[in-house]
């Protein structure tokens, strides 16, 4: 009986503490709910039975304090028992932002919403805000890609017209480029290309020969999410040496050469800047949609915040890119209900606990998240935190400094992740420039992308599949083929996946 | 020799020196400084011979010869 008890105790706690991270509540709420309260349920549970055995036959069933008639005693009495409530209320909330009043209809939906949150993250086609997920699990789901395309109508108030959204064409692919401690994202839509900032000062050689590899000639779109030097360190050797269409930048200036260089570089390009704040629809050609939710504001404490976040919508499939973008402008995007959904989410600030809130994790619901991170940075990024919450969330996972440049993939319904393209860089800031040559780099890469061969591992398996496999059915989990051989899966008999 | 903060990351702020650089300085050297600030690094001469004389006095007096 006793160690059920207690079973139940840390069941309870450890159930606070879950959910607590999952829906974004404040995280020592499970101090209270699970321990204090069931303390404070026994401590008056004794008091009430020694009470009836040895003193009154029959007790009051009221709480102490409204036993007496005397009204001061009440007062006081109510006051104090409003007060505890309001603390643990207090407690509990002050961290959920939106959630709040969606609060109750999430308890009371428990057992729905484990499949619910899988809905959200499967289902592509739905366009509300997700809150709506959580109080009506059971709404039917329509197509509602026109629908979606006039709410931005309404939120957008800039002019240019939206691009149409037909059937994709051909294939997109986002090149994570491995800068170490940086962010440098290739976008190669059919006919555009976007590249949204550029790595550090020292990755100018690494991200010119990788554009070049590719026999990209002019950038259509070009972002400087903001202006640090993680972001916009090589954006002036880009400019200098590709045809450039449009840049975005959010108007906020810094000190630094570094960013010096850049402006320099545009006015010496005769280019002129566009303002990156929300609203903004970047022009990727056809069938692609691009447009930012971030900045929302014109004046933030940190430069971090003013970081251009961009949605990318590719048939289907979707993609969220933020920048350094931090709490502040993550609680902006929710509250001004964006559909921030997206199947792959570039994870905000290197994976810093200064971004990534479980609200706004919630909102976004992704299925991949990318972390553009140096090995053995000495900032402690990724932090564990963040980690442990996209794990609660059921994210996969890919980081940079595990896998070198990651390559994903998509014909506007499926999402193909080719990571370990690249050797993986070390940490940054580095003093050293690049020393690898532009050849060297090439070859390598080629090397590697001819020696991946992706196959496929479920959950809790212990065989390889290829893609395709009937046992594949309940869970399906990219890896390359020398992933899955040195974690220890064997080849699938039935569906024979290459060896 | 100036340099400039470019960004704070965990315990350092990361400055960009005059060559554009990025180097890692603990944050404790520049307690109440802000992202664009620009720090000068600089020789305190007259300090340093200063404290050269009070350091040499107090090893002649601890000195036995």
């Amino acid at each position: 009986m006793n160690v059920i008890a207690l079973l139940i105790y840390f069941i309870l706690a450890y159930a606070t503490y879950y959910r607590s991270q999952k829906y974004g509540a404040n995280p020592y709420l499970w101090i209270v709910i699970g321990i204090l309260l069931p303390y404070l349920g026994y401590m008056i549970a004794f008091l009430h039975f020694r009470k009836k055995e040895i003193t009154n036959p029959k007790p009051s069933m009221l709480p102490l304090g409204f036993r007496s008639k005397k009204p001061w005693k009440i007062i006081i009495a109510s006051l104090l028992y409003g007060l505890f409530i309001i603390t643990i209320c207090a407690v509990a909330f002050t961290n959920t932002g939106d959630i709040t009043n969606q609060k109750p209809s999430v308890v009371s939906s428990i057992e729905n919403d484990a499949s619910a949150a899988d809905d959200i993250i499967i289902d592509k086609s739905q366009d509300n805000p997700q809150d709506e997920e959580f109080t009506e699990p059971t709404k039917p789901t329509e197509p509602t890609r026109p629908a979606n395309t006039k709410i931005l109508d309404e939120v957008e108030k800039e002019i240019i017209p939206l691009p149409q959204s037909e059937q994709p064409k051909g294939e997109l692919k986002v090149h994570f480029i491995d800068v170490g401690q940086a962010d440098c994202i290739l976008i190669q839509a059919p006919n555009k290309t976007m590249l949204i900032d550029a790595g550090n000062n020292a990755d100018s050689n690494l991200i010119l020969s990788y554009l070049k590899n590719l026999k990209i000639n002019k950038i259509d779109v070009l972002v400087g999410t903001h202006p640090h030097e993680d972001h916009i360190g090589s954006l002036d050797s880009v400019i200098d040496s590709f045809d450039i269409g449009a840049v975005y930048m959010p108007k906020i200036s810094t000190n630094t050469k570094t960013f010096e260089d850049v402006l320099l570089s545009i006015q010496k390009k005769g280019l002129k800047v566009t303002t990156a704040k929300a609203g903004v629809v970047l022009d990727l050609g056809e069938g692609v949609k691009a447009e930012m939710f971030a900045p929302n504001s014109d004046k933030y404490e940190e430069i971090n915040e003013y970081s251009a976040v961009i949605k990318l919508t590719y048939g289907e499939t979707s993609f969220l890119f933020t920048g350094d973008a931090e709490t502040i402008s993550e609680k902006e995007m929710t509250a001004k209900k964006y559909n921030l959904k997206a199947d792959v989410l570039k994870v905000g600030h290197h994976g810093s606990t200064s971004s990534t809130s479980p609200v706004f994790l919630k909102a976004v619901s992704p299925k991949y998240a990318v972390i553009s991170v140096g090995k053995d940075n000495q900032y402690g990024h990724p932090d564990s935190i963040i980690i442990n919450r996209l794990n609660t969330f059921g994210v996969q996972i890919y980081r940079t400094d595990e896998s070198g440049t990651i390559i994903v993939t998509t014909d506007g319904k499926n999402i193909a992740f080719d990571k370990k393209a690249s050797p993986i860089k070390q940490q940054a800031p580095p003093a050293e420039p690049e020393k690898q040559t532009a050849n060297e780099q090439t070859k390598e890469q080629k090397e590697e992308q001819k020696k991946e061969v992706t196959v496929y591992i479920t959950k809790t398996g212990t065989k390889y599949h290829s893609a395709g496999c009937q046992h594949l059915s309940k869970s399906c989990n990219p890896i390359s083929l020398s992933d899955a051989k040195a974690s220890g899966y064997t080849p699938c008999s039935k569906c024979n996946p290459p060896r | 020799m100036k340099v400039v903060i470019d960004r704070f990351e965990g315990k350092y702020a990361v400055v960009e020196l005059p060559d554009r650089t990025m180097v890692n300085m603990p944050k404790v050297l520049v307690p109440d400084a802000r992202e664009g600030d620009i720090i000068l690094i600089s020789i305190d001469a007259s300090e340093t011979s200063k404290r050269k004389e009070n350091i040499k006095k107090l090893v002649d007096e601890v000195w036995e010869n």
